[in-house]
Parts: structure tokens; sequence; C-alpha cells
């Protein structure tokens, strides 16, 4: 105690406090450095050393095949058997259709709902947000199986309407609309999420600007379209960012309505199956999940500069 | 007199107005609950249903009430070990991941060694690297040899989200005046003894949010089990998932197991629904 208080009393000001000695700080993070170095750099040097091998399960029986598996890729016969070039630039499509599919109706729908929960609703807004944002703790298993349900073709409820209107078709099973029917799924377990994000940035939105439009003779449309829309640009950010890196990566969800059948192949799904089932190599694998990669940040970082451009229309 | 009568008609029609819109947003909040609920309906109805009605028509209404789904699924679905394997492995997870970030987010936040800012930095781009299935599959299994083991599972669930819980937490001990802990390391107050009672207590918030997330995440997580747990163990997610490939087409039984799984998540939320919605944005929107 003596020591500590004689170097408080030298009254020199430091960047890092004198009492307390930087090993002892390192020696806090070290924990969360083995965990971020083993989740993020391994794993990152892992993949792109692997692209260069023919890794199939034992390290003896692996060669290393420079740029074999790169060449493949660029003249369309990675994969082998189990799905050329074709394959890949198939689940690309499927995987921006269902990115569409999902994000255009989920952010309306939130955006509907969260301006409906704000109102006072007699009294039970309250349990509206709650029923709303239920379906989003649910977990992808049991959403998929209520939906598998709802969608089955024995007679269930979607089916039996369908027949009635004529329209003949096996739901899940037909190619035009099931990748369709999982976006429907996906929308109605992930916009409470979406909800609840613009629900905070309205409860932000200066009550005065609808006062003074209403002085005006606004009507309703007028001052959502030119009030609160510009003014929750950066929670539409945030919704479509998070949307979108999950639509992007989506597996689970895939394997578990359709294990991809049907034209559901998403790019995320196609790795897991071709990983999972041993269908590919290591070495392809990875270079398949690369390409992925570079797919998912451009994509990203499209999407992000245009919400860049729009806030700095509505907030300059 | 005249401004008087204009002025009450112009409150009037804004009132009635405002009426409008009010009856507007509550049938357009029953027909989004009629979406949100009609999945829910039609199962619960379902799992009342004995099997041969549910060949017949599984939305009718008319048909004879019987809880034995619930008797049959119950025995078959392994429903308090499932429970149990999930509960322990999240609340591990869960913990451990919030010690190490805690740990690691207090010398971060104070400065507390050169180069600290530079490790936040990094720390942040090594967010934007890939991560893939592929490599830590890789690493599970032929560099640690844990893949198809249940600590494969804790592996996984307790180094992610590392990066992105401690800028939670490091924006939230940042607030927090260094004063304090100067004034305890004066008093003799030991570096861990000053991180877990002074300044976790007033990071509460932050921490039930970071808390939250992961225990959601985790409970509801398929993949992860799936690849990593091997068939020994068992969540409540996989656990479903191999009932719903035994049993697909009996869409009576199915219905129960579905009920069955979700009552538990259903039933927290249902006490802790604030929490638990300001938890899952609120990291969101922090990021």
């Amino acid at each position: 105690m003596e020591k500590t208080r004689k170097l408080a009393m030298i009254g020199k000001k430091l960047k890092t406090s004198p009492l307390v000695k930087p090993q002892i700080a390192m020696l806090c993070v070290l924990p969360a450095t083995v965990a971020i170095v083993l989740v993020s750099i391994v794993p990152a040097c892992v993949v792109f050393g692997l692209t260069f091998t023919n890794f199939e399960g034992s390290f003896a029986a692996t060669d290393f095949v420079k740029f074999e598996n790169w060449i493949s890729l660029f003249n369309g016969t990675i994969g082998g058997s189990s799905g050329g070039a074709e394959a890949l630039l198939d689940a690309t499509w499927v995987t921006l259709k269902y990115s569409l599919l999902v994000i255009i109706p989920m952010q309306v729908l939130a955006l509907l709902s969260a301006v409906i929960v704000n109102k006072k609703l007699y009294h039970m807004s309250g349990f509206f947000r709650a029923l709303f944002f239920l379906p989003n703790i649910l977990g992808v298993t049991v959403v998929t199986t209520v939906w598998n349900i709802i969608f089955s073709t024995n007679n269930g409820p979607i089916y039996q309407f369908t027949q009635w209107i004529g329209f003949n078709t096996a739901l899940l099973g037909d190619e035009r609309i099931s990748i369709v029917l999982v976006s429907i799924a996906t929308v109605w377990a992930g916009f409470g999420f979406s909800m609840a994000i613009y629900l905070s940035g309205l409860q932000g939105v200066n009550k005065d600007y609808y006062e003074a439009a209403d002085v005006d003779g606004a009507s309703t449309l007028q001052k959502f379209f030119r009030i609160t829309l510009p003014l929750i640009v950066p929670s539409m950010t945030i919704c479509l960012w998070v949307s979108l890196n999950s639509t992007l990566h989506v597996s689970d969800y895939i394997y578990l309505m359709t294990n991809g059948a049907a034209h559901t192949t998403t790019l995320g799904f196609f790795i897991f199956d071709r990983v999972v089932n041993n269908k590919l190599n290591y070495g392809q694998s990875s270079v398949i999940s690369l390409v992925f990669f570079v797919f998912v940040t451009v994509v990203m970082g499209g999407a992000n500069s245009l919400m860049k451009r729009l806030e700095a229309k509505y907030n300059g | 007199m005249d401004e008087q009568i204009v002025r009450k008609k112009r409150s009037k029609s804004l009132a009635s107005a405002q009426e409008k819109v009010e009856r507007g947003s509550l049938a357009g909040a029953i027909v989004i609950g009629l979406y949100v609920l009609f999945p829910m309906l039609v199962l619960i109805n379902l799992s009342l249903m004995s099997y041969s009605d549910a060949l017949k028509n599984p939305v009718s209404i008319f048909h004879d009430f019987t809880f034995l789904n619930y008797v049959e699924v119950w025995d078959k679905l392994d429903v308090i070990k499932n429970t149990l394997i999930t509960l322990a492995f999240t609340l591990i997870a869960c913990v451990l991941n919030l010690i190490v970030v805690v740990l690691a987010a207090y010398p971060l936040a104070r400065a507390h060694f050169r180069g600290s800012q530079l490790y936040v930095k990094i720390m942040m781009v090594t967010m934007l690297l890939p991560t893939t299935m592929i490599a830590t599959i890789f690493i599970t299994k032929y560099v640690f040899h844990i893949y198809s083991t249940p600590m494969a599972l804790i592996y996984i669930w307790v180094t992610g989200g590392v990066q992105f819980n401690i800028f939670l937490a490091i924006s939230s001990i940042v607030s927090l005046p260094k004063d304090l802990d100067e004034a305890a390391y004066m008093d003799g107050c030991g570096y861990f003894r000053c991180i877990f009672t002074i300044v976790v207590p007033l990071v509460k918030p932050v921490i039930a949010t970071i808390f939250i997330f992961k225990a959601v995440s985790c409970w509801n997580d398929f993949m992860s089990p799936y690849i990593y747990a091997g068939s020994k163990i068992k969540t409540l997610s996989t656990g479903l998932f191999f009932y719903k490939g035994q049993y697909a087409d009996k869409l009576n039984l199915l219905s129960t197991a579905v009920i069955i799984v979700a009552a538990p998540m259903v039933v927290v939320y249902c006490f802790f629904q604030k929490w638990i919605i300001a938890g899952l944005t609120s990291g969101a929107v922090k990021g």
C-alpha cells in the first residue's frame, strides 16, 4: 500500500495507470486472444492453405496439388460429378433470389408492424409487440418444422387451398415456388427482430415534427413518407446489414426445409452439403468457400455504400 | 368567435382523423397477428388430433380431442434429457464466453498496456476474415481431435462472437470514470477483484445483453450441435430434427413434438420478454 501511495504521489500523468502492472493486464487479454486467433486467424490461414492440397482425411495421403484446384474453378470443372461450375452459378443465383425474396417483404412488414405497434392500439400495443417478436425466439428447427407441416402435401392447409383453387403444385417440391415458400417461413421468423429495431428508431423521432406537419395540414401518408422514413434511415441500415448477412449465409433453413431439393440450393447450403457429406475433398471445398467469401464481401460492400449514400442524402 | 369555431372544428377533425388511424392500426395489427398466429394455431389443433383424424383432414376443428400424442412424444423424444443437456451446454458456454470477454474488455477499455488500441483495431479487422465451416471442421477433426465430441460444441460456442461481445463491453466500460478504479487500487484492491466486484456490477445492462444474446442463439442453434457434437449428445434442436426424420408423415405427433420443444423458450419469453427483446436488439443497434 505504501508503494502504491508513493507511486501515485509522483504526480506524473502517464498514459497508463502507474498502479497497474501491464503484465497482469496482458494476462487477462490472453484467453480472448487465444479465442480470436483460433476462430478468425487460424481458420483463414487453414482455408487458404487447404486450397493448395487435395486433403481427404489423412495427412499421409495428401499431396500439394498447387494450383490445380484454382484452375478447376476457372475452367468450370470444379466439383467433378457432384456439381460443376453450373451448379455453383445456379446456387449463387438462388442465393440472390432468396435474399431479395426475404429482405424486401421482411423490411416492409417489419416497418409496418413497428409503425402499428408504436400507436397506442387501445392499450394492446405491448401484447402485439410481444406477439410479433415471438417467432424470432423459436429457433430454426421449430420454425422449419412448423412450416414443413403447414406446407405439407399430406392434405396440409396450404395444399388444400391450392387444390381448391385448382393450382396443382407439390409446394415444397415444386421448383417454381419452393424458394418462395422457404422465404415466407424466414420472413415469419425474422420480421420481429427488424420490427424491434425500427421501433427504437421510431421512438427516437421528435414528435414536434409531426405536430408541425399537422398544423400545415399534412395527411398521414405524407407524414410517413416525408418525415418518418427519412429519419429512420439509420435503422434501415442496421436491419439491411443484419438481414443481408444472414440470408447470404443461409444453410440451416434450406437444409431443414427442403435439403436443397427443387432448386433451393443456396451457396451456403452448397458448401455445407459438399463438406459434411464428403462429396468434395477439402481442397476443392476450400476454394469454393473462399469464392463464397469474396461474393458475400462484394454484395455487402455494395449494399453498404448504397446505404451510406442514402444516409448522406437524408442527413445532409 | 369565428376563430374559436374554426379551431374547435379543426381539432375535432384532427381527433377523428386520429381515431381513424388508431382503428386502422388495430385492424393492421390483427391482420399481422393472424399471419403470426396461424401456423401456431394449426399446430396446436393438430397436436390434439389422433393419427386417423390427421390423415383425413389436418385442418378441421371437428374431431375428437386427445392428449395421447403428448404422452407418446414425451416418451420417444427424451424431452427432459435433451432439455437438461441443452441447458447445461448453453449455460457453460455463455458463462465461459462472458468471462473471457469481460477479462479482456477491461484492460482494453482502460488501455492498461501499450498497444491496447492497436489490439482493438486488429480485433475489428479479424471480424472481417472469412469464418469458414470447413476450416473449423478441419481444425476440430485433424488438429485437436475433438470433432464429434461434446468438447467441440463447447469450443465452438465459447469462441463464437468473442470479438463482437468484447466490442460491446469495451464501449460500456469506457464510460465508467477512471478515478473509480484508481481509488480502488490505491486502497489495495487486486486487479481481478477490481474487475469482478467493481466494474462488472456497474455494467450489468451490457453484461445481461451479451448473456441473453449468446444464450438465445446457443439454445436455438441447430448447425453447430448437428455438425460438431456427435450423435450421443442430442440438444433440443437436433433431437427434434431426428424425430422429424423418423415421423415425418405423422403430422399430429410432429406438431406435438414441436410444441413440447418450443415450450421452454416460450415460457421464458413470456416472463422476460422485455429483457429478451432489448437484449437481442440493443446488441445490433450498438454494433
